[in-house]
């Protein structure tokens, strides 16, 4: 049997013009109603010099590093589409999950001591939305 | 705070005490000012009123730098603006607003402040590190010297990517008085000389950093209002061509009614347009698009020119006009080199481009000779020219000395009736829009608070159905001109972009209401309140303009403006006159409640804008 993919958001860096506005919606979002660019779980690593753009996003892997990585059960597959979601409440902000994401797309809350990944807004990912530039996309149907 | 969008605070930070030991303290916005002033630029005038007197000029220490932001700033809503706000020294200390996008923008605010204001004098070549309530003074002598963009690349090696970075260039530590402040490379607080006053701080650079957050009263609200923004923009006509070609698009227009300016000023239209025009930019050098913070129509254009050398976001139109079109020169390519020029010595395109080419007719007029150009043929065209006069300005050097001080000053020394072609309004040099084909734009630069300025109304090419007004005549135009300056207020103290204005204006002022309704949760907010908000702080700025001697016939237009017609385009022929420029503006003194023989706000004006207490010293 062909390995499943989650559904996930594809990024292209090239479109992106910078501006962020996925990170303000998507730290009000999740962050009750407080726009906070640092509880964001997308980040655009920006390189002025040459207006390079580079979203920095989950990539809701099959075989996530970050599950494994995890010592206190905080992260499971429940989320959408059996994506890979973090339990706040289990979460000790050990950042092990961070340190072994090799995509670098999973942050920290440094306030709540909580790790801070996409969980595809449960179907329906506002920063897709709301990017107007087509820089985000969104795959919904998982493959086989 | 328990309201949405502000941060609640202001940092004060004093230079001038003993090393090591900058003086710091923070203070709350002042409740009962708020709702008359928001913030941005009308909250800002307040401060800078009360902490100066016209005692004190621009490179005084004691004259405030205010880095301002508003409470829709760095909200999810539209591109995010911040202010610069400070006593001039190319107008001679009178109120300078000066507005920039960039990262940094957002992040005053999510350091907790929603102003900064910055006094006193370094002792040495210094930089402000702002990390949340952590404010450290660090060594910047090391930097002095160095262009904009080396200055900020090595601060963010040194402090880190997340820092947002401000830096003046060799242009504001040499005072020239119209330096800009430059952040992420390509935003520029470009008018008045900001830059000039940083560096009278002997302050290289600010670096901020911040993790607070910024409440929003009805995020979900908010969403949907944004939304529908942002399609309504984007699927206009004005929207779409904003998104693909940036400002640079203004090109077409201007051409088309022939209002754009042509060998300092000589012409309204260039012959060669097709060759530096949106279409020569998007073609030849553009390579990416760029948005501000939170921007809902990224119109930046990132381009690299002259084989790759060049590195730039802009033209813009008004660095297309002023250093294109306005010195004679008819390659984007150039254009975009002296665009990067001016942002790495850190100085302001448009008064540049205005002292250039005032010195080329100079030149060409046997005002001054090679002698003085050190052999230089400085002529219109000559882009090698160019070039080198903007280092030369920059560093003060040679002829670059006279001309670093702009026209006004230039032409006082040049003499010879050079001061019939020096192009500015209270010493700030002219934008890109030629007021002979479209007076109501003479009216605008003899009224903004700045000086020439075309940011706070721009009533060219305004369609026919929204104001009744005589594009080569006087009836309407003050009408209009008080209008479209009041519509840009509330987004000035907001702070957005104004390029939102195009379609607020469309809207009226209703979507400027709403936002403050779900970004503040002001649910009583009316569009009356607006209105007088509006009013409230244009006249705000005039009284702080009156306090340092403006009177109406500071209120004017250079002499070739006023009396020399237009020799080309749909305006041909046309001249204002004296005639048809005091009737406009005793007219807009009349709609605005300013004294028609001085142009000082009446006493009735100011009680009918609640201004009395705020105007009232505070000691």
């Amino acid at each position: 049997m062909n390995k499943k993919s989650f559904p996930a958001l594809h990024t292209f860096p090239e479109k992106c013009s910078g501006c962020r506005l996925c990170e303000l919606v998507c730290s009000t979002l999740k962050n009750s109603d407080i726009t906070n660019p640092q509880k964001s779980r997308i980040r655009i690593q920006i390189e002025h010099r040459d207006n390079q753009n580079t979203p920095k996003v989950c990539l809701q892997c099959v075989e996530p590093a970050c599950l494994e990585a995890c010592a206190f059960g905080a992260i499971s597959l429940k989320g959408f589409g059996g994506i890979p979601i973090v339990d706040a409440d289990l979460c000790t902000g050990c950042e092990a999950c961070i340190q072994a994401c090799p995509y670098r797309a999973i942050f920290l809350d440094s306030e709540k001591k909580i790790a801070l990944k996409c969980d595809l807004c449960g179907g329906d990912p506002q920063c897709v939305k709301n990017c107007l530039q087509g820089a985000l996309t969104f795959e919904e149907n998982a493959q086989t | 705070m328990e309201i949405g969008g502000y941060a609640g605070k202001i940092l004060y930070v004093n230079l001038s005490t003993p090393e090591g030991n900058i003086g710091v303290r923070t203070e709350a916005l002042d409740q009962k000012v708020l709702r008359s002033l928001v913030g941005g630029r009308g909250y800002g005038a307040y401060l800078l009123y009360h902490l100066t007197t016209p005692a004190i000029k621009p490179f005084d220490s004691e004259n405030p730098l205010i880095f301002g932001t508003g409470p829709l700033t760095g909200t999810p809503l539209a591109g995010s603006k911040f202010v610069t706000i400070t006593k001039s020294p190319l107008t001679g200390g009178l109120f300078l607003d000066s507005y920039s996008g960039g990262e940094i923008a957002g992040e005053i605010k999510y350091a907790g402040y929603d102003f900064i204001v910055i006094q006193g004098k370094a002792q040495r070549p210094s930089y402000l590190k702002i990390e949340d309530d952590k404010v450290e003074l660090g060594d910047a002598s090391l930097l002095w010297g160095k262009s904009t963009m080396e200055a900020e690349a090595t601060l963010k090696k040194e402090l880190g990517s997340e820092f947002k970075i401000l830096t003046i260039g060799p242009a504001g530590e040499n005072l020239v008085p119209f330096s800009c402040l430059c952040t992420d490379y390509y935003h520029q607080s470009g008018r008045g000389g900001a830059g000039a006053v940083m560096g009278s701080k002997n302050l290289k650079a600010v670096a901020i950093k911040g993790t607070t957050g910024i409440p929003i009263a009805d995020a979900k609200g908010l969403g949907d209002f944004r939304q529908y923004l942002a399609e309504r923009f984007r699927k206009s006509q004005y929207g779409e061509l904003r998104v693909k070609y940036g400002t640079a698009y203004t090109t077409v227009s201007v051409s088309s009614i022939g209002v754009l300016p042509t060998r300092n000023f000589q012409q309204g239209t260039f012959a060669e347009i097709d060759k530096i025009n949106c279409f020569a930019l998007r073609e030849k050098i553009w390579v990416s698009d760029h948005g501000c913070l939170g921007c809902i129509a990224p119109c930046m254009n990132f381009v690299r020119a002259r084989k790759g050398r060049i590195r730039v976001v802009g033209p813009e139109y008004e660095t297309i006009s002023l250093l294109g079109s306005n010195v004679g020169v008819d390659d984007i390519e150039r254009i975009a080199e002296f665009n990067e020029l001016c942002d790495a010595y850190g100085l302001d395109t448009i008064s540049c481009g205005n002292v250039i080419a005032f010195a080329m007719e100079c030149y060409e007029r046997g005002l001054i000779d090679k002698g003085a150009t050190e052999g230089l043929d400085l002529k219109f065209g000559n882009a090698d020219a160019v070039a080198e006069m903007i280092g030369k300005i920059a560093l003060r050097q040679g002829l670059g000395a006279l001309l670093a001080e702009g026209v006004r000053k230039a032409s006082e020394k040049i003499g010879k009736g050079s001061a019939h072609f020096a192009m500015h309004v209270k010493g700030m040099e002219l934008p890109g829009y030629e007021p002979r084909g479209a007076f109501a734009m003479g009216l605008a630069y003899a009224t903004a608070t700045r000086g020439g300025c075309h940011r706070r109304a721009k009533p060219v090419e305004i369609p026919q159905d929204r104001f009744k007004y005589d594009n080569f005549g006087f009836e309407g135009n003050a009408a209009m001109v008080k209008k479209l300056q009041d519509a840009r207020e509330p987004i000035h103290c907001g702070i957005l972009c104004d390029a939102l204005l195009r379609f607020c204006f469309e809207a009226e002022m209703k979507d400027v209401v709403q936002m403050y309704r779900l970004v503040v949760g002001w649910e009583d907010i009316s569009l009356q309140e607006m209105n007088l908000l509006a009013e409230r702080v244009y006249t705000l700025t005039r009284c702080f303009n009156v306090r340092e001697g403006v009177r109406r016939n500071d209120d004017t237009l250079p002499p070739r403006i006023l009396y020399d017609p237009l020799p080309d385009g749909p305006g041909k022929g046309k001249v204002i006159g004296e005639e048809t420029f005091n009737k406009m503006l005793s007219e807009y003194y009349h709609l605005r409640g300013w004294n028609p023989i001085t142009g000082v706000p009446t006493e009735e004006t100011i009680k009918r804008l609640n201004l009395q207490s705020l105007l009232e010293d505070k000691k």
